[in-house]
């Protein structure tokens, strides 16, 4: 062949070869084409996303990786039972028939569900959140009456998200058009280069066009750290106080965008000095249609109170309101008190960050042109992650950064047709938390709190939810490994009576289990999926390997095993027709035939007409919040009405911003995060040997060299990681870009990948805030020391 | 016709989607790596060397550098490794090395060059990659060849086509209109170790 | 003179010394094909240090060779009377020598069964190109040369003939010393190698090594009294090899100089030579040499024993220096950024980070290298005292 002129074109197919239409199921759905060739996946590529404005084709190195994780060593290849008479974890398996294994499946559901309520079998079905999986695997829960397991993980961005602004934005994807044109970014306790791969090249987009100024707010430099114009390390569990001190300084100098708050936030509504609720149009008027309440505002044109969504110039900074005989301030003036408990003195104090650097900070967020801050779960895994969240909100509502209320475009996977109206629901959900005592004694009791109503003040007693657990199935995820406190968790899974584990490659949970299935992977299965603005329907490219089986028809195996046949007639394709085919897409023209042919469509965000909070507008004050997982557990609304800032439960080894240290720091001083790695999404891909050769081959943490050499340790050798609650040894790596009292070890590396220990041996499972119970990952205190080589004995 | 590559440092997020398609679509065995991702800083990837007070990281992509004056080539005593004229491209021809190893010594980029230090082995059970993909040989030196096989369909070579960051640009550095000459011609730009006087058809945008 | 009785010892010591060569070279063959069976994985060998034992005693085996040509031929050249004896010896010896070295380069090579595209596909500008074509003329040359003696010895050649190749011979010896060191110098890729000197500084110590191997095998075979020579010829040589060392030396001192006085990369080879992880082998090349030229310029030191003393030191030491230039060549690499390092790309590739697997010594050779190298020179043993046993070397025949 003559050497044309290149086109951008890759996609060509050699003779034998066929190109399906696939996508990862790791983090963002990337849409890719797979090559296949003698029934085997021999290439995967980013597909071309035709119709997008802004160019979408993404896949990063993990999805290259596909050909090999399809038939890499550690695939389960059969269903399989722990032998006979061995213990749990012994290692010693037997292979058995699916219809061995779905028959004993169910006797034991029968047995216990008879015995012990329709609870005490508890399902997770967290393992990858597609509809491919979910649709069906949230069928059986409901209609088998499981109790669900929550993984409590993450909760804290979503919530505190969802509650201010109505939503993700950029973590999702669908706003990646916007980043490309901002002037000012603000990455914060995020490392998007790492763990959205694909938002990388927009964010340099607006580097490279638009002279955009890259801020990233990171305790250690990491890799997008080293892209920053501004880098901004602090203490890390600080960031609240950063957030409310710059609101301060932007409030006082005048740069508020005022307008937009006017707008599109709740800072006119008049919040009510009684009880703390914004004054509505129904607490003043008989008869107002839920639908056409509204929120009281001092309206500066008339001089009087108005309607949010009538009035001319809604005041924002005014107290002391008197209307129709209740004292109200605006919300705004509540937040100009709170901020103002933020003074940069203080603030510089708490976060270690310098007056200077803060007063750049601020001026740099007021850059004109378009700014936006992408937060990340480096702020989310801490105990207090939701007033986080909610405070670095503060500064995006003030300066009118949120975009347009807009949202990715949803599929249905709620595992019923949306005209399947009638059908059993949940029953409960458990937090992986409450494991431990449900196991021991049946009942899990949260702790009452105080709670703040208006003047009121209240004692929240106790709550206890009793709920007997014997068995457990876990589709995908790998919670023995990802959950904190893992030798607590083991502890726990070792108590089920019955363990059962789908997964497509053996990892910790497996171990540990009584049953283990193997389930296909995308390429094998197919189906569709809605990421980032485009709908992907995948062809099933390849036969599944060995006997894998998609979760979906796992589903459908035990569910007609339980003889609830009437629920799981349907076969995979039919049952994910209903997953695309909802009211919303056939308004927009879109069935999952038409999806199907075209393998790949573009929908962008679907645009909303008002943001998706509980008032309809930006809210960083919060009137009457109640969790979004909910447990039955006690809550003090008042508490998280404002975001403010408290340290970290256990990572506070300092005595600053008034809070004295954790004494817990005197033994363990050095506070250890988990970021993501490249080549791993947390476990899955871990044991891919394609992978393993891209980066050093075994659990490694990074340290800067001032620490390891107080210690004694040299770059490159082993060390121990240890508190109360575990250790983990890992190879230490010196990196100048971690801050001196941090560490920054692996996440995702299997138990039997370690020497000894696990990084999550090390977590702790406390929740501080009630309102939002999500593991506090990142906020954990370690020592480290040289390893000699030794396995402790806390090793099993 | 001299077929170049532009990669843009700025751009660079050091993720290594090139190195791991450039394996899977050469089907490249076990260990081997034609495209590295090298991390400037510390000792491991991904870590920063300096001090505290101003780290510093910076990701290199290096592979063969189809210099227009090659060290390698010179040095093999029978041509399986030459310039093809033609397209600039350097080749390599695995039936015909030797595996005398003069290319590894000669080329002055460290790492570029594998020896197939054992029979090629391989994760998969079947051949990934390109059809058209050249098969690997025990004892006989590999490394980058700019994707032959595709750019002589008129593809971009893998590594182009998938890049996330969207950091790297192939083209004919001969034609004043190709997208790589015209990003030469307004960024600034280094080459690595021109003082070894190679001249390099992979130019760094920085 | 001396009598039957020795010499017969003489012959059975030969006898025992060929069966005992043949059998590690077998030995040495039968590791090889272990070696290309199962893969050069099996040597220490890897990407960023490409080369190992092999090559350098294939650099050293060159040396020897050249070394000992040029000793035998200079006489000869230069008309230099009381040599003789020597040369006959020398020749066969470097053409021992030289086989030996090819030997090195074949057992180096991944397809050894592909060596005839050397001369189907030749490139021209390889080095090792032309290290092929001077090493084969230099054996075929070398093998004329014998020839040549032995034709003169029947009286059927001048004696002039036999300068008119000699002096041919020593073009051909400096000349393939030279080119082998091309091979190494005309890489810009390696710091160390990268230096003009690299052809003299070979040849000097070609000269060198050369010279100290003759010697050592003169003063063998008169003591197993199969050769007499000359005291004067012996002392002229013991004193060529002392100037030869000390030209060696001063080369060394100009090009760590040159290198290391501008700072930069320079300075790093000479803080790896210096201090830094080849140090043992500099310092006990450094201390060889001096010792020997001590020993070899002191007249009251310069005895039989002094002389062969001396001859193993210098040996000794331009071995360290050739363990110097090879894995010095590797030990800086030119892309020093952090990657992970596996088994294929450095030898001590265990902490998985390649910048760590340049602290110490690049390379050392496995036992499997040890074996097939000692092969290798079993072969060429084999050959020399074959050689001494059956060939015409003019040895106590003559004197007798
Ligand atoms: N490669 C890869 N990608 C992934 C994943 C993966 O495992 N691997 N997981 C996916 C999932 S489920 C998630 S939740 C996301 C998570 O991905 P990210 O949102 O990027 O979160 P992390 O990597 O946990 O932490 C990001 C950064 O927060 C910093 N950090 C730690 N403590 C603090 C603090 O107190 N303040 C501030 N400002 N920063 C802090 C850490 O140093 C780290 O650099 O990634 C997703 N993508
Ligand atoms: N120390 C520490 N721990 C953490 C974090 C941290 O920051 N620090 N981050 C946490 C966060 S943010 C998260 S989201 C969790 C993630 O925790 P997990 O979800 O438990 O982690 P993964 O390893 O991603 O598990 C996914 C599993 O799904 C399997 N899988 C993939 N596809 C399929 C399929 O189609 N079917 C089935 N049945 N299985 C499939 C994969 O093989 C893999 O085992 O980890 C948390 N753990
Ligand atoms: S791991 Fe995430 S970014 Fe990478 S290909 Fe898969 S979905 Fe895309
Ligand atoms: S794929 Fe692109 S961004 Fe990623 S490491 Fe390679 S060159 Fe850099
Ligand atoms: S980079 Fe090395 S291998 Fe590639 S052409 Fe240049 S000298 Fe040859
Ligand atoms: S190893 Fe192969 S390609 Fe390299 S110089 Fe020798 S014959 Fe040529
Ligand atoms: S051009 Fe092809 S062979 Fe070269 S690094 Fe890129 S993908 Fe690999
Ligand atoms: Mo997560």
């Amino acid at each position: 062949a003559g050497f044309a002129a290149l086109t951008p074109k890759t996609a060509s197919a050699q003779s034998d070869e066929k190109i399906c239409t696939t996508y990862c199921n790791a983090c963002m759905g990337c849409p890719l084409e797979a090559v296949v060739r003698d029934g085997n996946v021999v290439l995967t590529r980013a597909k071309e996303i035709e119709g997008a404005p802004i160019d979408q084709k993404r896949m990063c190195a993990r999805g290259a990786s596909i050909p090999t994780l399809i038939v890499q060593e550690k695939r389960i290849q059969y269903p399989m039972k722990r032998a006979e008479g061995t213990e749990r974890g012994a290692g010693q398996w037997e292979r058995i028939s699916w219809d061995e294994a779905i028959d004993t499946i169910c006797t034991k559901i029968k047995e216990y569900q008879a015995e012990f309520g329709s609870g005490s079998v508890c399902s997770f079905t967290y393992g990858t959140t597609e509809p491919r999986n979910m649709y069906n695997l949230n069928r059986l829960e409901n209609v088998a009456q499981f109790s669900h397991q929550n993984r409590t993980t993450d909760f804290a961005l979503t919530q505190g998200t969802m509650y201010t602004a109505g939503g993700f934005y950029y973590q999702g994807g669908v706003d990646m058009d916007l980043v490309s044109q901002m002037s000012t970014f603000v990455v914060w306790g995020h490392n998007p280069i790492v763990s959205w791969p694909n938002a990388w090249h927009y964010i340099a987009d607006a580097i490279e066009n638009n002279d955009c100024k890259l801020i990233v707010v990171d305790p250690n430099k990491n890799t997008i750290g080293q892209k920053a114009d501004l880098f901004v390390s602090l203490q890390p569990g600080t960031d609240a106080a950063l957030a409310l001190g710059l609101a301060k300084i932007i409030e006082e100098e005048g740069k508020t965008d005022d307008a937009f708050m006017q707008q599109k936030s709740c800072a006119p509504f008049l919040v009510k000095e009684s009880d703390g609720r914004f004054l509505r149009k129904s607490d003043l008027e008989e008869g107002v249609a839920a639908d056409a309440d509204d929120f009281a505002v001092w309206d500066e044109a008339t001089n009087a109170m108005g309607y949010a969504s009538t009035a001319q110039n809604p005041v924002l900074r005014k107290k002391g309101i008197e209307v129709a005989g209740q004292r109200c301030n605006t919300a705004y003036s509540l937040l100009i008190d709170r901020i103002s408990e933020y003074p940069i003195e203080m603030v510089s104090e708490a976060t270690t960050v310098p007056e200077e650097t803060i007063r750049t900070f601020a001026d740099l967020l007021c850059r004109p042109g378009m700014a936006d801050i992408f937060q990340g779960y480096g702020i989310d895994h801490y105990g207090h992650g939701f007033n986080t969240i909610a405070a670095v909100s503060v500064l995006r509502i003030m300066r009118g950064m949120v975009p347009e209320p807009r949202m990715s475009y949803p599929l249905n996977s709620s595992g019923f047709d949306e005209t399947e109206t009638e059908h059993p629901a949940i029953v409960q959900s458990l937090g992986t938390f409450m494991f431990n005592d449900l196991l021991d004694t049946g009942k899990y009791t949260f702790p009452g709190v105080t709670a703040h109503m208006g003047e009121q003040v209240m004692e929240l007693p106790d709550v206890t939810v009793e709920q007997p657990l014997k068995m457990l199935i876990s589709f995908g995820a790998n919670i023995v490994n990802s959950a904190p406190d893992r030798n607590k968790t083991i502890e726990a899974y070792k108590k089920f009576d019955f363990l059962v584990t789908a997964n497509i490659e053996w990892c910790d949970t497996a171990d540990i289990s009584d049953i283990v299935l193997p389930a296909a992977t995308i390429q094998e299965v197919g189906g569709p999926i809605g990421m980032n603005g485009c709908l992907v329907w995948a062809d099933k490219a390849v036969e599944p390997k060995f006997e894998a089986k998609s979760d979906y028809d796992m589903a459908n195996l035990i569910g007609r095993g339980l003889g609830l046949d009437e629920w799981f007639q349907e076969e995979f394709d039919e049952g994910m027709k209903h997953v695309v085919n909802t009211a919303m897409s056939a308004a927009m023209g879109i069935d999952a035939d038409k999806l199907k042919e075209a393998g790949v469509m573009y929908v962008g965000a679907v645009p909303m007409p008002a943001y998706m909070t509980m008032t309809g507008k930006l809210q960083f004050y919060q009137e009457n919040p109640g969790p979004i997982e909910n447990y039955g557990q006690p809550m003090d609304p008042a508490s998280i009405a404002l975001p403010h800032w408290e340290p970290p439960m256990e990572a506070w080894p300092v005595t600053a911003g008034g809070f004295d240290a954790n004494p817990l720091a005197e033994k363990y001083p050095l506070i250890v995060t988990a970021g993501t790695r490249r080549f791993r999404v947390h476990s899955y891909y871990g044991q891919n040997p394609l992978l393993r050769e891209m980066e050093i081959n075994e659990p490694c943490v990074r340290i800067n060299p001032v620490d390891a050499e107080a210690r004694g340790i040299e770059d490159g050798s082993y060390v121990r990681l240890f508190n109360d609650r575990g250790h983990a040894v890992a190879k230490a790596t010196f990196s100048a870009g971690i801050r001196p009292g941090c560490l920054d070890i692996d996440r995702g590396w299997q138990r039997s990948q370690y020497l000894s220990g696990c990084n999550n041996d090390l977590t702790s499972k406390q929740i501080v805030d009630w309102t939002c119970p999500t593991y506090a990952y990142h906020d954990c205190l370690v020592e480290i020391e040289p390893w000699d080589g030794v396995v402790a004995e806390s090793q099993e | 016709m001299r077929y170049g590559m532009v990669i843009d440092l700025k751009r660079c997020s050091g993720c290594k989607t090139c190195s791991v398609v450039c394996k899977v679509a050469n089907n490249i065995p076990n260990d081997i790596i034609w495209n590295r991702v090298l991390t400037e800083g510390g000792n491991a990837p991904d870590t920063a060397g300096g001090t505290w007070d101003n780290p510093e990281m910076q990701h290199w992509p290096v592979a063969c550098q189809h210099c227009e004056n090659p060290a390698c080539t010179k040095v093999c005593p029978v041509g399986a490794t030459w310039k093809d004229e033609q397209t600039g491209i350097v080749r390599q021809d695995y039936d015909k090395c030797i595996g005398c190893r003069m290319c590894l010594a000669a080329c002055p980029y460290t790492g570029v060059r594998s020896f197939n230090w054992e029979e090629p082995a391989y994760y998969a059970d079947f051949a990934l990659g390109d059809a058209d993909a050249a098969k690997h040989e025990k004892h006989t030196v590999e490394k980058c060849i700019f994707c032959t096989q595709r750019v002589a369909r008129g593809e971009q070579p893998a590594c182009v086509a998938d890049c996330i960051g969207r950091a790297r640009h192939f083209g004919d550095l001969d034609d004043p209109n190709s997208e790589v000459s015209k990003l030469l011609a307004s960024r600034e730009y280094t080459q690595l170790h021109a003082e070894f006087g190679t001249k390099p058809s992979v130019y760094y945008l920085v | 003179m001396n009598d039957a009785k020795g010499s017969a010892a003489s012959h059975r010591g030969l006898t025992v010394g060929i069966i005992a060569c043949a059998v590690v070279a077998v030995i040495g063959v039968a590791l090889w094909m272990v070696q290309l069976s199962g893969g050069m994985i099996q040597t220490g060998m890897r990407n960023l240090d490409s080369w190992g034992f092999y090559i350098t005693l294939f650099m050293f085996f060159v040396g020897l060779s050249a070394g000992g040509l040029i000793i035998s031929s200079i006489p000869n050249a230069f008309g230099m009377k009381g040599f003789g004896d020597i040369s006959r010896v020398a020749i066969w010896t470097s053409i021992c020598c030289t086989c030996v070295a090819i030997g090195f380069v074949v057992v180096d090579l991944g397809g050894p069964l592909r060596l005839w595209e050397l001369f189907v596909y030749s490139n021209l500008s390889s080095p090792l190109m032309w290290d092929i074509i001077v090493l084969s003329t230099y054996l075929i040359l070398s093998i004329v040369y014998l020839w040549a003696y032995r034709r003169e010895d029947a009286g059927k050649m001048s004696h002039t003939a036999i300068r008119v190749i000699s002096i041919i011979a020593l073009v051909v010896a400096v000349g393939v010393h030279t080119v082998t060191a091309w091979i190494f110098s005309l890489s810009a890729a390696h710091e160390f190698w990268h230096t003009a000197l690299m052809g003299p500084w070979f040849v000097a110590s070609a000269l060198d090594c050369g010279t100290a191997l003759v010697l050592i095998v003169v003063i063998a075979l008169q003591k197993a009294g199969r050769l007499t020579i000359e005291r004067s010829s012996m002392v002229n040589l013991a004193k060529m090899l002392a100037v030869f060392t000390c030209v060696d030396l001063y080369f060394f001192a100009c090009d760590l100089l040159t290198s290391g006085f501008p700072g930069g990369e320079g300075a790093n080879v000479v803080a790896m030579l210096v201090t830094g992880p080849l140090a043992p082998f500099f310092w006990t090349q450094i201390a060889c040499m001096v010792l020997a030229c001590v020993i070899l310029f002191v007249p009251r030191l310069r005895t039989k024993g002094g002389v062969v003393l001396a001859s193993a030191l210098v040996i000794a030491g331009v071995f360290c220096k050739r363990c110097e230039i090879l894995v010095g060549g590797f030990q800086i690499p030119n892309i020093e950024f952090a990657d992970v390092a596996n088994h294929m790309t450095i030898t001590n590739w265990e902490s998985g980070m390649s910048l760590f697997g340049y602290q110490g010594l690049v390379y050392w050779p496995t036992p499997l290298e040890f074996g097939v190298a000692l092969g290798v020179v079993a072969l060429g043993g084999f050959l020399l005292l074959l050689g001494l046993k059956y060939l015409p070397l003019h040895l106590t025949e003559k004197t007798a």
